[in-house]
């Protein structure tokens, strides 16, 4: 589609290197963990992709797929012995990743459209556009509190200022991302575990009562 | 041992949906009054014990004890082992709901074979007993293995390959649930031996 010629060529070299890669590695690793997670969240244009064994263990040379939301594939990689994996936004699309790591271990993570804020489009900016082509009113208001913001800090745009916050804020919030992809990846709980066994309890309970009705027919 | 959901075909999830239909019909049939809460037992054992984690070698696999299921249950393994691994796939996201005939199959059907195979030698001498034990504690993680592999047979992996990694991964699996199979049974023959199956017949 997008692709020219040399590029899918390349994707198709990537691939098969990438399944080389894979199966070697999984003959080595040989992970027989029974479920494995995967999360994923923007940083500026890229993705980060963090996959993990039910066990915490990290999937090494697990196989990503990234495909759009008609399931057009837009890019494949292997993660590292991290679970790690990172791409360029490909383009402005909702991305869905696939994790497989093989013996039936699978799992997929959905970054939405919205979430996904390729830099090209940050060019122009939302208070710009509307402070030219905006109502007499608005226009005012934009115009004041521009005045008030850039004023101290002569020389510098909005645009500027604006990929400065941007940049400070990913920083930030790089540290909050990582945790959440560690709570994402918890293993089960003493709550899920006790849970469970409750439901069983539960279920033999229904199963005697059941049992009982009819005997007393 | 579980396979996640999105990774098989239609056909497959729908033929191993089928059979393990068939399977827990035929095991609540035959799953009377008196061990229901035997099964319930098993059931939770069986639960558990994926959570418990073998870490031998470079692989961590987990215990199945679907050995010990069949051993104790026969028929009725297929829906001890069918609740299990709902709660499995709702709770601890192994496996999957639409996966979950399959995965039912895989750890089912191998307990329900070792049950018919291996359950007349329950009550006879000591040695014949424990040996019968062992295997059929080995033989259902490895049965198991072959069936995953099957079921992989029809999505793009190969069949040799995969079993034989899988295989390969759980072989401390299986001696351990071999060793547990054995001392388990061992115990109950001393302490309880009605739990087993058979024994009202001699």
């Amino acid at each position: 589609m997008k692709h020219n010629p040399l590029k899918s060529g390349l994707a198709k070299q990537i691939l098969y290197l990438s399944i080389v890669t894979w199966s070697l590695g999984f003959l080595i690793e040989s992970a027989h963990a029974h479920g494995v997670s995967v999360f994923a969240w923007v940083e500026g244009d890229t993705v980060c992709v963090e996959s993990k064994f039910s066990g915490g263990r990290k999937v090494n040379a697990g196989k990503v797929t990234v495909t759009d939301a008609q399931g057009t594939e837009l890019l494949t990689g292997t993660t590292n012995d991290q679970g790690e994996f990172s791409f360029k936004i490909p383009r402005k699309t909702t991305l869905k990743i696939v994790l497989s790591a093989g013996a039936g271990h699978r799992a997929e993570w959905v970054i939405p459209v919205s979430e996904i804020d390729v830099s090209d489009k940050k060019e122009v900016p939302l208070e710009g556009k509307s402070a030219q082509n905006g109502s007499a009113a608005s226009k005012s208001k934009i115009e004041t509190d521009a005045a008030e913001n850039t004023q101290p800090l002569s020389g510098l745009t909005e645009k500027d200022l604006q990929a400065a916050v941007e940049a400070a804020v990913e920083k930030k919030l790089k540290p909050v991302m990582k945790m959440l992809a560690e709570s994402q990846q918890r293993g089960p709980t003493a709550k899920d575990i006790f849970s469970g066994i409750g439901y069983i309890i539960g279920l033999v309970g229904i199963a005697a009562y059941f049992h009982s009705r009819k005997k007393k027919k | 041992m579980h396979i996640s959901e999105g990774v098989l075909s239609g056909p497959v999830l729908i033929s191993g949906a089928a059979l393990a239909a068939a399977g827990t019909a035929i095991g609540l049939k035959k799953l009377d009054y008196d061990h229901i809460a035997k099964a319930g037992i098993l059931s939770a054992a069986f639960f558990v014990a994926s959570l418990i984690h073998v870490p031998i070698g470079p692989s961590s696999a987990h215990l199945i004890l679907n050995g010990l299921v069949g051993l104790l249950l026969g028929w009725a393994a297929f829906p001890a082992i069918l609740v299990a691994l709902v709660l499995q796939a709702v709770l601890f996201q192994f496996g999957g709901i639409t996966a979950l005939g399959v995965n039912t199959v895989i750890m089912a059907l191998p307990a329900v074979i070792c049950y018919l195979v291996f359950g007349p030698f329950l009550h006879k001498k000591t040695t014949l007993a424990l040996l019968a034990t062992f295997a059929c504690g080995f033989l259902s993680v490895l049965f198991s293995a072959i069936i995953l592999g099957l079921a992989l047979l029809f999505t793009e992996e190969n069949f040799l390959e995969v079993s034989a990694i899988v295989i390969a991964a759980h072989i401390p699996v299986m001696i351990i649930e071999g060793i547990i199979t054995a001392i388990c049974v061992t115990f109950i023959r001393k302490v309880q031996p009605a739990m087993l199956p058979g024994f009202s017949k001699r």
